[in-house]
C-alpha cells in the first residue's frame, strides 16, 4: 500500500485494468539456480504478495450507494470465507487454532471498522478500495503506537482481514492450497521461512522463486524437505500463469513450462536414473569416511526438523553436527515453546543420535522475517542487527528456558550446545556465566544435568575467525558457519541476485580465515567442524580436507557424495592442493587450479557435478 | 450501572483470540458493556475496540455494565478474564 500515486488516467485499480493474460500454450524454459536437487512435475500456483497498489478513484454522487453495496458484498464474502476456513482448520488442527479465524470474522462485522469505510466512501465520494486502504492505514498506525510489543505485532490481524476484503473487492479469488488435489509447484517472488513451512506437504512438491541466493532460507528449507527448488528466475511470476504445467529441475536449475508429453516422459525417466544413482551412492553407507592414506574424517548431518533424523541415518551420518533449533519457535508462534517441549525434543534427538554427538545450536532467528514474527523487532539492517547470540542474550528469559532444557537433556545421549554469531570473547564469557547460573539453579532444585556438557561456538563472524586462537582457550569446540562468514567477510548479501555472483567460497580471504580457525583449534586441542554449505560441495571439500578440517556437517543427502570424495582422496595430495591454493591471488585462479588438480588425481566423473 | 476493575492475567493480553471470546461473552447480554483502560473507553461488543485498548498482561481495565442483566454480564466477563481466556500457555 505504499505507492498511491495514480497515473493521471487511472480510473480503476491497476488489477482491474490489466487485460486478462492470454493462456500461452507454447513450451518455455527459464533458467535460474538449482538449490535443491530433484525433479518435480506439477501445476503452477503463484503466491502473490497481496499488496497490490490501490488507486484513488473519484465516483459520482449517484454511484455512492452502489459503491457502498460493493463494499458490503465484499465484507459478506470475506466473512463466509473466514468461517469456512475456520471449520476446515478446526477439523485439521483443533478449535483453539481455528479460533483466530472467528476473531477475524468478527472484525469484518465490527461497525467500528466497517462504518468508517462506508463514511469515507460517502463523505469523500471515493472508491471502496481507496476508502478501505485509508481506514486500514489509520488502524495500523494506532496499533504501531502500542507499548506492548506482542499486541503491537497483532497489527497483522487487522492487516490480514483488510487484505482479504481488499482482495475480494478487487475480484481476485484466494487460493486455499488445502483445496487442491493435484501436485502443485509454488511460484513466488520470494518466500519467507514461515511460508516454506506452510508449504512442506502435499499438494506442494516443488518451489521456484524470483529472489534468493544459493544459501537463502528458501533453499535451505527446500533442501531439508527434499523438495526440488529453483531460485533466481527473473520475473517468474509475470511469465507463468496459474495452473500451467511446470517441471522444476533442481539439478539443472531450470523451469520448463507447458512441457510436451515427450518431455514429461523424459523427465520421469530422469527421475528414475537419479534414484538409481542415489542407490549406488548409498552403497558406501556403511563404509567409514577415510582417505586412501588412512586419514579419518567424520561426516555429520545438518537438520532442522525431527523428521530429517531418519534421512541423516539413512545417508550414513555420524552424528548431528548442527540442529537448528529455530523451528520449534516458528511452529509454536505466537506462543513460545515451553521448557518441557524443548526438553522432550532435545532428549529425543540426543537419544536417537547416540552414541554419536548431537550438536544443538541455540535459537538464531536470523536476519529477516523470523525475528519480527517471533520477537517483534524491526530493524533497518537486520543481518547486522539483533540476531544469533545477541538476540538470545537480549531475550534472556526466553534463552534461559532453552538453556535449562538443554542442560536437563544433556544427561541423555551425547548432546553438545553451540552458540551462533559470536563476535568476541566477552559475549562467550557472558553466556557461560549464564550457563553457570542455570547449573546452580538446577543443582539447588536437585535436577540432573551433565557437568561435562561441551559448549562450543559458531565461527561465522570475521572478527571471531581472526581471534580464533583466543576464543579456543574458552570454547570446547568450533563449528565454522561458512554462509555467514562469506557474506560478512565479502560484504555480499547472499539473497541479493545483483551481487550473488560475488559469493565466492574460494576467495583467498576466506581460505585464510578458514585455515586460521582450523589451525587455532588444532593448537588448542579442540575439535573444529564446518556446518556451512561449503562443506557439502565436492570441489571445496577437497580443499577443506587439505586445510585440515576433520568434521564436515551437511545436508544428509550430500553425505554419500562427500564420502566418495574422501574415500578416493589421498590426504597428502589434498594438503598439497590446499597449500598451493593459498598462494593464488583470486577466487577464479584458485578454482581453476583446484579443478585441474582434481582432474588429475581423482577418478573421472567423481567431481564432475561440481565442475 | 455497575463497574469493576479487573486485571488482565493471560500471557498474550487482549489479542484477537481473547478479544473474540470477550465479545462473545458480552454479546450474550442485553446490557451495554463498556471497557475502559486509562482514558480510553470502548464498546465491549466491538472486537476492534477491544484490540485498540492494547491491554497487555498486567493491564488494569474497568468493565462497566448497564442494563437488566448487568450483574450476570459482569460476573461472566470476570470469570472469563480470570480463567485467562482458556489460553494455552
Amino acid at each position: 500500500m505504499s505507492s498511491r500515486l495514480a497515473p493521471a488516467n487511472a480510473m480503476l485499480t491497476d488489477r482491474a485494468t490489466r487485460p486478462p493474460v492470454p493462456t500461452r500454450k507454447d513450451v518455455r524454459t527459464y533458467k535460474g539456480f538449482g538449490v535443491s536437487p530433484g525433479i518435480a512435475i506439477g501445476r503452477a500456483v503463484i503466491i502473490e504478495r497481496r499488496e497490490a497498489s490501490v488507486f484513488r478513484v473519484p465516483i459520482r454522487e449517484e454511484d455512492v450507494s452502489s459503491e457502498v453495496n460493493r463494499f458490503l458484498e465484499s465484507l459478506e464474502k470475506t466473512r463466509e470465507e473466514l468461517l469456512e476456513l475456520k471449520q476446515k482448520v478446526s477439523r485439521s488442527m483443533g478449535d483453539e487454532y481455528a479460533s483466530i479465524f472467528e476473531a477475524h470474522a468478527m472484525i469484518v462485522r465490527d461497525p467500528s471498522f466497517t462504518d468508517k469505510v462506508i463514511q469515507k466512501i460517502e463523505s469523500e465520494q471515493v472508491n471502496a478500495e481507496w476508502a478501505l486502504a485509508e481506514v486500514q492505514e489509520e488502524l495500523q498506525a494506532r496499533f504501531q503506537s502500542f507499548d506492548d510489543e506482542y499486541l503491537r505485532e497483532r497489527v497483522a490481524d487487522v492487516k490480514d482481514v483488510a487484505d482479504r476484503v481488499q482482495t475480494n473487492l478487487q475480484g481476485i479469488a484466494h487460493h486455499e492450497l488445502s483445496e487442491i488435489t493435484h501436485d502443485v509447484i509454488i511460484l513466488a517472488d520470494d518466500l519467507t521461512p514461515s511460508d516454506t513451512i506452510h508449504f512442506n506437504r502435499r499438494p506442494v512438491i516443488g518451489f521456484a522463486t524470483e529472489a534468493g541466493g544459493r544459501t537463502s532460507h528458501t533453499s535451505i528449507i527446500a533442501k531439508s524437505l527434499f523438495m526440488p527448488a529453483v531460485i533466481g528466475v527473473p520475473r517468474l511470476t509475470k511469465m507463468i500463469d496459474n495452473d500451467e504445467m511446470v517441471i522444476v529441475d533442481g539439478y539443472e536449475g531450470t523451469l520448463i513450462v507447458n512441457p510436451t508429453q515427450a518431455m514429461i516422459a523424459e523427465y520421469q525417466s530422469r527421475v528414475l536414473r537419479h534414484e538409481e544413482a542415489e542407490r549406488r551412492l548409498l552403497e558406501n553407507r556403511a563404509e567409514p569416511a577415510v582417505t586412501k592414506d588412512n586419514h579419518r574424517i567424520a561426516l555429520q548431518a545438518n537438520i532442522e526438523l525431527v523428521e530429517e533424523l531418519k534421512d541423516a541415518i539413512r545417508f550414513g551420518a555420524e552424528g548431528i553436527g548442527l540442529y537448528r533449533s529455530e523451528f520449534l519457535y516458528i511452529s509454536k508462534s505466537p506462543l513460545l515453546p515451553t521448557e518441557e517441549e524443548h526438553f522432550q525434543l532435545y532428549r529425543s534427538l540426543a537419544e536417537a543420535t547416540a552414541p554419536h554427538e548431537c550438536v544443538i545450536r541455540t535459537f538464531d532467528l536470523g536476519g529477516r522475517k523470523l525475528a519480527r514474527e517471533v520477537i517483534g523487532s524491526k530493524e533497518d539492517n537486520p543481518v547486522l542487527g539483533l540476531r544469533g547470540l545477541r538476540l538470545c542474550m537480549k531475550h534472556v528469559d526466553m534463552f534461559k528456558t532453552q538453556l535449562r532444557a538443554l542442560l536437563r537433556a544433556s544427561v541423555f545421549g551425547n548432546l553438545k550446545i553451540m552458540f551462533p554469531l559470536v563476535s568476541g570473547v566477552q559475549e562467550l564469557r557472558q553466556v557461560k556465566t549464564l550457563v553457570r547460573e542455570i547449573r546452580r539453579e538446577l543443582d539447588e532444585q536437585g535436577i540432573a544435568h551433565n557437568p561435562n556438557l561441551k559448549i562450543g561456538i559458531m565461527i561465522e563472524v570475521p572478527s571471531a575467525a581472526m581471534i580464533a586462537d583466543i576464543l579456543a582457550e574458552e570454547s570446547d569446540f568450533f563449528s565454522i558457519g561458512t554462509n555467514d562468514l562469506i557474506q560478512y567477510s565479502l560484504a555480499i548479501d547472499r539473497s541479493n541476485e545483483n551481487v550473488s555472483y560475488l559469493y565466492e567460497p574460494l576467495h583467498p580471504a576466506l581460505l585464510r580465515l578458514i585455515k586460521g580457525v582450523i589451525d587455532a583449534g588444532k593448537h588448542a586441542g579442540i575439535p573444529v567442524s564446518m556446518c556451512g554449505e561449503m562443506a557439502s560441495d565436492p570441489l571445496y571439500a577437497v580443499v577443506l580436507l587439505g586445510l585440515g578440517l576433520e568434521i564436515f556437517s551437511m545436508n544428509p543427502s550430500s553425505i554419500p557424495v562427500i564420502k566418495n570424495i574422501v574415500r578416493s582422496a589421498r590426504y597428502r595430495d589434498c594438503r598439497r592442493i590446499a597449500e598451493l591454493a593459498l598462494l593464488k591471488k583470486t577466487a577464479q585462479e584458485i578454482e581453476e587450479f583446484v579443478i585441474e588438480s582434481v582432474a588429475t588425481r581423482f577418478p573421472e566423473g567423481l567431481i564432475s557435478k561440481a565442475i | 450501572m455497575i463497574a469493576k476493575d479487573i486485571e488482565i492475567k493471560n500471557k498474550l493480553g487482549l489479542q484477537a483470540r481473547a478479544a473474540a471470546k470477550l465479545v462473545h461473552t458480552a454479546a450474550r447480554f442485553k446490557s451495554s458493556i463498556k471497557i475502559k483502560k486509562g482514558d480510553e473507553e470502548v464498546d465491549g461488543k466491538s472486537i476492534l475496540g477491544i484490540l485498540l485498548l492494547a491491554a497487555g498482561r498486567g493491564a488494569m481495565i474497568t468493565v462497566r455494565a448497564n442494563g437488566e442483566d448487568e450483574q450476570a454480564a459482569l460476573e461472566d466477563i470476570q470469570k472469563l478474564i480470570d480463567a485467562k481466556f482458556d489460553e494455552v500457555e
